[in-house]
This record gives structure tokens, C-alpha cells and sequence, in this order.
């Protein structure tokens, strides 16, 4: 209220991008069934899309308006957007999510979380490897035995190695 | 009236009953912790194992299974800000901000509390009132749930931070995400681009767990090397002044947690954001802000939401309509176990009928025993260091999204969500209101579209039946007045508040320039 | 994390329930897709059989509900799954008719019946207050005051939606059709007074009326029905004789498997799932809910099947209420 908000790197561009997905649902919600009948399937579609439209629009203005966050000395506009928005370490964690979401189905629940576990400590910087190798490990176990035996959830086995581990 | 006391009595002085009474709640509250890891996912696994048991026994879990579970929700809502389930949401709000503050123990002692209590408050409503009550849910017609859908909308206000319009972006998100697939009404595909996956809709735990917990997951990764607040865990029983102070909104809170949860059409989920709601309408005076740690913020949803268990009973026992998922589970198991629930069952076996309200009653007293012991184990693990927590939670995340619906696809969801929710965070946008359009939003499409299809199509009838329906009237005015007391020309005519603002501001203003 | 390990150990405890090493084709669990939500009654039927074939196969069949779409979510579910046996399809009469009805393409003619378990009766019943004792009395009203009525329905192709059909295609029937999510959520609304009448499935309704909340006006049938309960309810063709061309009629349970798995799997889950409808907990739940049990695999359920779809497809053909004609997916005439 009192102080201004600072518009962070990208964020323009974030907005834009939200106004334009915005409207290609108003369009999409449109086709559902058009202005067929108020009681139709596309009746709350339509007016969720247009909420959207109306309330970005309200957003872009004042951010517009609001002054940009300055960039440090000498820091290019990319390099200020990587700091404020993607440092490595969560562009490293992020990859590192859908590599595993990737293994999930391939090398099975086991195999892909453990190797997860142990490479994302790692990366985030927990230098102690024994650590890390046996917290994850019971972690592990205990969500198996939780989710596997007594929940009876059919985690993936993974199709690669079907037969070989199971 | 003996042979009831019996009945009632029955888990409490069989010890085998006392025990599966006790393990269900135990087990209730970790399940309800776990995002992914639903109660009624339990209590339908649970029927399968007990289908060689006596009717009893199974009860006797499933009531601890349940009134733990949707405590448990309150855990991971508070420690880690992601609420183990939807009923737990508005938890959040307020619950995490005091973990931050290092208060993860006062939070949850005083949660407990209020859960039993609003939990005692159900359970008192389904045995002294409990054909009275399924007399009035019956009555809610679809207008009358468009209204109750739209004054939870409203909530969007109080959760949007301090832009309101990204606020009601927020929320339209949600709706548009909880209308993705066939549509229930006339099987029309809605933004499914032509795929067949998407007809099946969107999973909203898995929107849920990404939009709280991945997105809180990449937040965090901002503050790594920032050391973790150590948390007080000398003070976890909150002090009878603080109960007694809490204790009209909780009761108020906890009425309407009953009204909402016996309605079978709406649950705890949408009782609690409408007790949060209520409470930060009414309180004139919170122990914080809303939204930095108010206790007021977590006595509301809570005693609702516990309050909801005993409603959702109501129509159940005395109907046989189910008041929520976890109640029509129930039903089929009694089914399987050669009973039938219905109108009947109350005058064919009202045995069935004090046994349960009694061993609903013994899990609330487990409840309070296990909610209040083991809380310092479980706020050490705010204070585990980042680098480890962070990749258990999100393992924990992929897998509770993948067992809602033993879906690979929800997976993928989840970390799509998750990074978008994290930029939206990042830009001011807050995704409480995104919950809250996937909760809502499917309620509002129905209940208009059959309220709007019993009026003829006709606005102007569909319009006047708000006016000439007592129970709709009633609503309409309860919403009406709950808005008018927020707006400025009602505190202007009440010429209280806006005397004080300056005067606060001035105040503000001195202390920071005192700071520079 | 010790607490937690505590939980998982009494649970584990419960869990150990016996199941003695199998040979060749259940090697692991089955999962079972269930079309309809929890409690309702594709979900009982399908839950209470379970256990029981559970017992007979030595492994364990995990269920879980993937309700909406009048049943197209599940269906489409289990048609991408591998067909190596393992996972389940527990559906009712919805899919045979989501190609007339432009809803999806697939039908049962893609899966292989292992048990069709039972048929439902239908009734069409009234809210209290209303003064009709009969269904003539409640048609005469109809038609004195169009679109003054409210009759609750379900999506496309359900069991109220093709009973309206029936009625519409041999009288006229201009009432408000207001829609719900399935039986349940309508006869609630019908207790409230929201809705004035509705056709539902017996089981659903049948305590309800036993209980007097509601009247029963008709059962869908061309002979009326006696039973201890509910008294003695007169067949819809009493007031419509039309009806009866399209009659017997009503809703069915189902469990499936893609049409191209093993033959060994065929083989072994139909035996017993036909074995484990004969158990008397079965029999008298399916009895308790008014349920006729059909017992049927194979060839036998096929020919149940194809039946059901051409008679029931033609009938919202007549009706004008399919968006495609039968002719288009080579449904015969019946």
C-alpha cells in the first residue's frame, strides 16, 4: 500500500503472455457451444476467459506504470532476470524434476526417486554424501512401504527394466 | 435410552474397538498430512480389508481414519505451507506465517484444540439434532448452492495480497482449470483440443500440490542458505484465556461447519474457506494482520472443517445420501456388509446409529491425545536444513499426485502447475484463489445452470426465485450483509474505523522514519 | 519419522492378509476401474463382488472410481491401458450408447464381457407433496401444464434421459428437464422438492420409498411388480401401452478387459467372477437392491450386449434425441 511495487524482470513480458493465453481461451470457450443458450456447457467457460481478459488487463496498466526494479552495477537485463527469477540452482532443480517425472515411467519408482534424491542434495548443496545417501534411502523405504503395501498404489516399475528389477 | 447408552458406550469399554478406534485416528492424521494421500482413498482400501470384519470394527476406523484425516491436513499446511488437503487450504494462510515466525508449535497445539472442539461440535449436532439438520440440507436448492459457492468466491478478496485484480485472475484460472474435460451435465468436451486425455479433466490435487507445494518448493530454493527459524516448542497448549477468547468464532465457525458439511453437495473444503472468510470479516481486532500469522485465521477453518465430520453423518445416517466422498464410501461398505442405509436405518437398526456417534466421540478424544503429543518431532522438520527437505518434498509431491488416480500424466501436471505457480508467486500473484476457482468453480457451473434450467431459461424468474424462497431470501441476505459490513459506507455510518486510519498510518510513518 | 514408522507398522500388521502363491496368469494385482463415483451403484455392485472373486484368484484387485463423462472417463482409460490382463473396467449401460449420442467412439464391442453381473429395474417416482397417485395422472398434468413440471434427468444416454425417451417417443412429455450428476444427487434434489418426478434405478430409490419419502408411480415394465416392501407397483404400460415395444428394458453392471488379452486371463477371470456371483452374500446383496443377476460371459454377454445397444440406441433414434443415427455405426434395427 505504502510503497510502490517494483516490476521485477520479465515480468512484462509474463503479463503479456498471460493476457494473450487469456484470450485464445475466451476463443476456445467460445467454440465450446457458442452463445447457443444460458444454460449451455459453454456459459461459465466464456465467463471465466473473460474474468481473465478483464483482470489482466487491470494488471498490465499499473505495471506499465510501476517503476522497474533497477539492475545491479554493471548486470545486463538477461543477467538481472537469471538472479532475480532463474538462479542455476533452481533452473539445475527444475531439469533435474522432469528428468526424474521423465524416469518415473522408464527405470521404474525405485531407481529414479533414489537417484533423484541423491543428485538434488547434491545440487542444492549438501556437501555430506553419506548423509544424503541414507536419508534418502529411508525416506525412500518409508514412502514404499506407505504408498506400495499399504495404500496397494500401483507405483511404476518401470518398463525398461520389467523382468530385470521389480 | 439405556440400550443407546449402550450402543454409545460400546467402543469405549471394548477394548479391541478402543484399539482400531485409536490406530484410525493415529494413521488418519499422517494420511491426512500426506498431500496425496486422501481420506477417502483410505476408507476404500480399508473397506476391501475389512469386508471379513463385523460392520463395528470397520466403523471404529473408518471414524478415527476420518476425523484424523481431515486434521491432519492442518500439518503440512502449517510446517511446510502445503496443505495435505483441500479442506486444509485456508489453513495455510495464516498457520504458515507463524511457523516462519518460529511458532509451528503454538500453531498446531492451538489447531488441535479448536479441531476437537469444532469436532465435539459435529458430533453433538448429529445425535441431539441430526433429522432436523438433513430436514434443512434437503431443502438447499441449486440456487441455494450458486449462492454458497458465491460467497466462498468471495474469499478471492481476502486471499489476493495486495492486487486485487491478479487476485480475480487467480481465481478465473481456477475455474477455467476445473472445467477442463467432458462437462457433467451434457458429456460436451471443454478445452480438451481434441485429446482424449483431457476429457478426464484436470486432477485438482494434482493443480493443488503444484500450485502449493512445487511452487513453494522453487520459492524456497531463493532462500537455500538462509538459516532455518528455530522453533519454539516450549509452549504448545494454548492457555485457557486464548480458548476462551476464540471460543464464540469457533463455535459460530463450527455451527456452520456442520450446516455445510451435512449439505450433500458442499464439504469440509468449502466449509473451512467459508469460516476464514467469516472470521476475517468479523474480527474486528486479530491477534495479527490476516495473512501474517493470525490465530483467528486458523481457528475458523479448522473448527469447521472438523465440524464438517459430523455434518457429513447427518444425511448419511439419518437419509442414506452420502454428505461427502468419504460418507458415500461408507454407504457401499455397509452395503457390502449386508445393511441398508437409508431412511430405515435409523428406525430398522438405531443401534448403528449410538454406536457410531460414540465412536466418532472416542476418536475426537484420540484425537486430542495424539494431536498434541509428538508436535516438537514434527516441528523439527521445518528446521531441517533446506538442501535435504526440498527433494523429499517434491519426491513426496510426485508420487502423491500419481496415486490420486495411478496417473503418470497428473505428474507432469503437477511440475507444469509448479513452475508456473512459482512465477505467478514471483510477480505478486497469489494461488490461493487458483484452489479456490477449481473448488468453486465446478459447484457454480452446476448449481447455476440447474438453477437457471428450473426457472424455464427465464432471468427474470430465475432472478425472483432468490426473493421468494424463505431459505434463498435468507442466504441472499446473510451474503448481502456480510459484504455491506466490509464496505466504507458502512464503517462511515458506524464512524469508527476511519477516524483511527490516519492515525495508524501517521504512526507507521514516524516508526519508519525513526528507523532510517 | 519414528512416529511415522510406527503408523506404517501397525498398518503393515493389518495388512498381512494371506494369499497363497499363484500359477501362471494373476502373477501380480489387478487394478479395477470403477465408471461411476463412490456409492453409487455401479460402485456397490462392483465393490461387493470384488472380495469375493478376490478369494477365488489369490491375488488382490485394487479399485479405484474414475467417474464422469457418462462413464467415457474410464472407458477411454482402460482402452489405452496394455491389454495383458490387469486392469479392469466396472461400467453400466453408458458406453453402448455414447457413439449415438456423439460422446465418444468406443463401446463394450472394443472389450471382451468377462461377467455381465446384473440388471437394474426402473421406476419412475414422485415427490410427496404432489397430488398424482398414478402415472396417467401425472402425463394428464404434464400436458395441462407444459413446461410447469420439473423432471430430473442425468447426463446423456443415462437411465432417466433414455426412459424420457421412451416416453417422448409414444407421448408428449414437455416438462423441465433439469440435469444431475447421476441418481443419487436427483433424488436428493426430489426429497427436497427441487425436482417434481424422476425415472431412477430401483436400487437407488428403493429404500427412500420404503420409507415413504417419495411415491413410486411405475415400474418400467409390462407386468406390474409385487414385492413385501414396496407393495404392488403398476407397470408404466398402464398409462402408455406404447412403452411396450421397447420393453424389457433397464440399466446393467459389467466387468471388462480390452478384447485382445490372453486368452488364459479370459478364461480365468471369467470363471471367477462367474463362480463369485453365485456366493449368497452376492445374491442377496443384488436381491436387496432389486437387482436381477444375468451371470453371463462370453459369447452369451456379447450377444447381451449388442442386443441392449441396438434396441436402446433405435429407441433415442425414434425419440429424436440422438445426435447420430444408429444406421452411421452399424447398429442393426432390433
Amino acid at each position: 500500500m505504502s510503497t510502490r511495487r517494483q516490476r521485477l524482470p520479465g515480468e512484462l513480458a509474463f503479463t503479456v503472455l498471460l493476457l494473450a493465453l487469456s484470450l485464445f481461451m475466451v476463443w476456445q470457450a467460445y467454440e465450446i457451444s457458442g452463445f447457443s443458450s444460458i444454460t449451455s456447457a459453454g456459459v461459465f467457460p466464456l465467463a471465466a476467459t473473460a474474468t481473465m481478459v478483464v483482470a489482466m488487463l487491470r494488471i498490465l496498466v499499473p505495471a506499465l506504470r510501476a517503476p522497474a526494479e533497477p539492475a545491479a552495477a554493471g548486470e545486463s537485463r538477461t543477467e538481472h532476470f537469471v538472479r532475480r527469477l532463474v538462479p542455476g540452482a533452481l533452473v539445475l532443480f527444475t531439469l533435474a524434476t522432469a528428468a526424474y517425472m521423465f524416469a518415473l515411467e522408464r527405470i521404474g519408482f525405485v531407481a529414479s526417486s533414489y537417484a533423484f534424491l541423491v543428485v538434488s542434495m547434491f545440487l542444492l548443496g549438501s556437501r555430506r554424501l553419506g548423509l544424503n545417501l541414507v536419508v534418502s534411502a529411508v525416506a525412500l523405504a518409508v514412502i514404499y512401504v506407505v504408498f506400495r503395501t499399504v495404500f496397494e498404489v500401483v507405483l511404476p516399475t518401470g518398463s525398461l527394466l520389467q523382468g530385470v528389477l521389480k | 435410552m439405556t440400550a443407546a447408552l449402550d450402543y454409545f458406550l460400546m467402543s469405549w469399554l471394548d477394548p479391541h474397538l478402543m484399539f482400531l478406534t485409536a490406530a484410525g485416528t493415529f494413521a488418519g492424521i499422517y494420511i491426512g498430512a500426506i498431500p496425496g494421500l486422501s481420506v477417502t482413498m483410505a476408507v476404500s482400501i480399508l473397506i476391501s480389508f475389512t469386508f471379513k470384519w463385523d460392520m463395528n470394527s470397520a466403523l471404529a476406523v473408518i471414524s478415527g481414519i476420518y476425523l484424523g484425516g481431515v486434521y491432519g491436513g492442518s500439518r503440512s499446511a502449517i510446517l511446510l505451507n502445503i496443505p495435505g488437503a483441500p479442506s486444509a487450504v485456508a489453513t495455510g494462510m495464516d498457520g504458515y506465517p507463524l511457523a516462519k515466525r518460529g511458532e509451528a508449535g503454538a500453531a498446531i497445539g492451538l489447531t488441535t484444540v479448536v479441531s476437537v472442539f469444532g469436532g465435539f461440535i459435529g458430533i453433538l449436532a448429529l445425535a441431539a439434532a441430526a433429522p432436523l439438520v438433513s430436514e434443512l440440507a434437503l431443502k438447499f436448492a441449486p440456487r441455494d448452492y450458486l449462492l454458497l459457492a458465491m460467497w466462498g468466491i468471495l474469499l478471492v478478496g481476502s486471499l489476493s495480497g495486495d492486487s486485487l485484480a491478479k487476485g480475480i485472475f487467480a481465481g478465473a484460472i481456477g475455474v477455467l482449470i476445473g472445467m477442463v474435460g467432458l462437462d457433467p451435465m451434457t458429456a460436451e468436451p471443454r478445452f480438451t483440443f481434441g485429446t482424449v486425455t483431457l476429457t478426464a479433466g484436470i486432477s485438482y490435487i494434482a493443480a493443488m500440490i503444484g500450485f502449493f507445494g512445487v511452487a513453494e518448493v522453487l520459492v524456497q530454493l531463493h532462500e537455500l542458505h538462509i538459516k532455518a527459524v528455530r522453533q519454539d516448542v516450549s509452549k504448545i497448549l494454548p492457555s485457557f484465556g486464548l480458548i476462551r477468547k476464540y471460543l464464540p468464532l469457533a463455535t459460530r465457525t463450527s455451527a456452520l461447519g456442520v450446516v455445510v458439511g451435512a449439505l450433500p453437495g458442499a464439504g469440509g473444503d468449502i466449509a473451512a474457506l467459508m469460516a476464514y472468510d467469516h472470521a476475517k470479516r468479523t474480527v474486528k481486532n486479530p491477534s495479527r494482520p490476516f495473512g501474517q500469522g493470525a490465530y483467528e485465521g486458523l481457528v475458523a477453518p479448522e473448527s469447521a472443517n472438523n465440524a464438517a465430520v459430523g455434518g457429513a453423518y447427518i444425511p448419511m445416517l439419518t437419509l442414506g445420501i452420502p454428505g461427502d466422498a468419504v460418507t458415500a464410501v461408507i454407504i457401499g461398505a455397509m452395503y457390502i456388509h449386508g445393511l441398508k442405509p437409508g431412511p430405515m436405518l435409523m428406525i430398522e437398526t438405531p443401534h448403528l446409529f449410538w454406536f457410531q456417534v460414540g465412536s466418532l466421540a472416542l476418536a475426537n478424544i484420540f484425537l486430542l491425545i495424539f494431536g498434541l503429543t509428538g508436535i516438537r518431532i514434527f516441528a523439527k522438520i521445518v528446521e531441517a536444513p533446506k538442501p535435504i527437505l526440498l527433494p523429499l518434498i517434491l519426491v513426496l509431491s510426485a508420487v502423491g499426485a500419481y496415486a490420486i488416480n495411478n496417473n503418470p500424466a497428473d505428474v507432469y501436471w503437477m511440475l507444469g502447475f509448479g513452475v508456473f505457480g512459482y512465477f505467478l508467486k514471483m510477480y505478486g500473484f497469489q494461488v490461493g484463489p487458483v484452489i479456490l476457482g477449481i473448488i468453486l468453480g465446478p459447484l457454480m457451473d452446476r448449481s447455476f445452470r440447474q438453477a437457471m434450467i428450473s426457472a424455464g431459461e427465464d432471468p427474470v424468474q430465475f432472478a425472483g426465485e432468490f426473493l421468494t424462497s424463505p431459505l434463498s431470501a435468507a442466504i441472499l441476505a446473510a451474503l448481502v450483509l456480510s459484504m455491506a459490513s466490509q464496505s466504507s459506507w458502512w464503517r462511515k455510518l458506524r464512524g469508527k474505523r476511519d477516524m483511527h486510519e490516519p492515525l495508524a498510518r501517521e504512526l507507521e510513518d514516524s516508526a519508519s522514519a525513526g528507523n532510517v | 519419522m519414528q512416529t511415522i514408522r510406527k503408523s506404517v507398522a501397525t498398518f503393515a500388521m493389518l495388512a498381512l492378509a494371506g494369499g497363497a502363491m499363484a500359477q501362471s496368469y494373476p502373477e501380480r494385482e489387478i487394478s479395477g476401474v470403477i465408471q461411476w463415483s463412490a456409492g453409487g451403484a455401479t460402485d456397490v455392485v462392483s465393490r461387493a463382488i470384488t472380495p469375493h472373486v478376490e478369494e477365488i484368484i489369490g491375488k488382490k484387485i485394487v479399485m479405484q472410481n474414475k467417474p464422469g463423462g457418462v462413464g467415457a472417463i474410464a472407458t477411454n482409460f482402460v482402452y489405452q491401458q496394455s491389454a495383458d490382463g490387469y486392469t479392469l473396467l466396472y461400467g453400466a449401460e453408458n458406453p453402448q450408447l455414447h457413439a449415438v449420442m456423439g460422446i465418444a467412439n468406443l463401446d463394450y464391442s472394443k472389450f471382451y464381457p468377462i461377467n455381465i453381473l446384473g440388471r437394474g429395474k426402473v421406476v419412475v417416482i414422485a415427490n410427496n407433496d404432489k397430488p398424482w397417485k398414478s402415472f396417467r395422472e401425472l402425463l394428464d398434468d404434464i400436458e395441462a401444464n407444459p413446461g410447469k413440471i420439473k423432471m430430473g434427468t442425468a447426463g446423456p444416454g443415462s437411465v432417466p434421459h433414455t426412459v424420457s425417451a421412451m416416453i417422448t417417443a409414444v407421448a408428449k412429455l414437455p416438462v423441465t428437464a433439469v440435469p444431475f450428476d447421476g441418481d443419487g444427487p436427483g433424488l436428493t434434489a426430489l426429497q427436497g422438492g427441487h425436482i417434481d418426478f424422476m425415472a431412477s434405478s430401483l436400487g437407488s430409490a428403493a429404500e427412500h420409498i420404503k420409507a415413504g419419502r417419495m411415491r413410486v408411480l411405475a415400474v418400467l415394465s409390462d407386468t406390474a411388480m409385487t414385492d413385501s416392501a414396496l407393495g404392488n407397483i403398476p407397470p408404466i404400460t398402464d398409462a402408455l401401452p406404447g412403452v411396450a415395444k421397447y420393453l424389457p428394458w433397464g440399466p446393467f453392471y459389467g466387468v471388462f478387459a480390452k478384447r485382445d488379452i490372453p486368452e488364459e486371463a479370459k478364461a480365468k477371470l471369467s470363471a471367477a467372477f462367474r463362480k463369485a456371483a453365485q456366493s449368497p452374500q452376492f445374491i442377496e446383496l443384488m436381491n436387496g437392491r432389486h437387482n436381477e443377476i444375468v451371470n453371463l460371459s462370453g459369447e452369451e454377454a456379447d450377444a447381451f450386449l449388442k442386443k441392449w445397444q441396438s434396441v436402446t440406441a433405435w429407441i433415442l433414434q425414434g425419440a429424436g434425441l440422438a445426435k447420430h443415427s444408429p444406421a452411421e455405426f452399424g447398429i442393426p434395427k432390433p
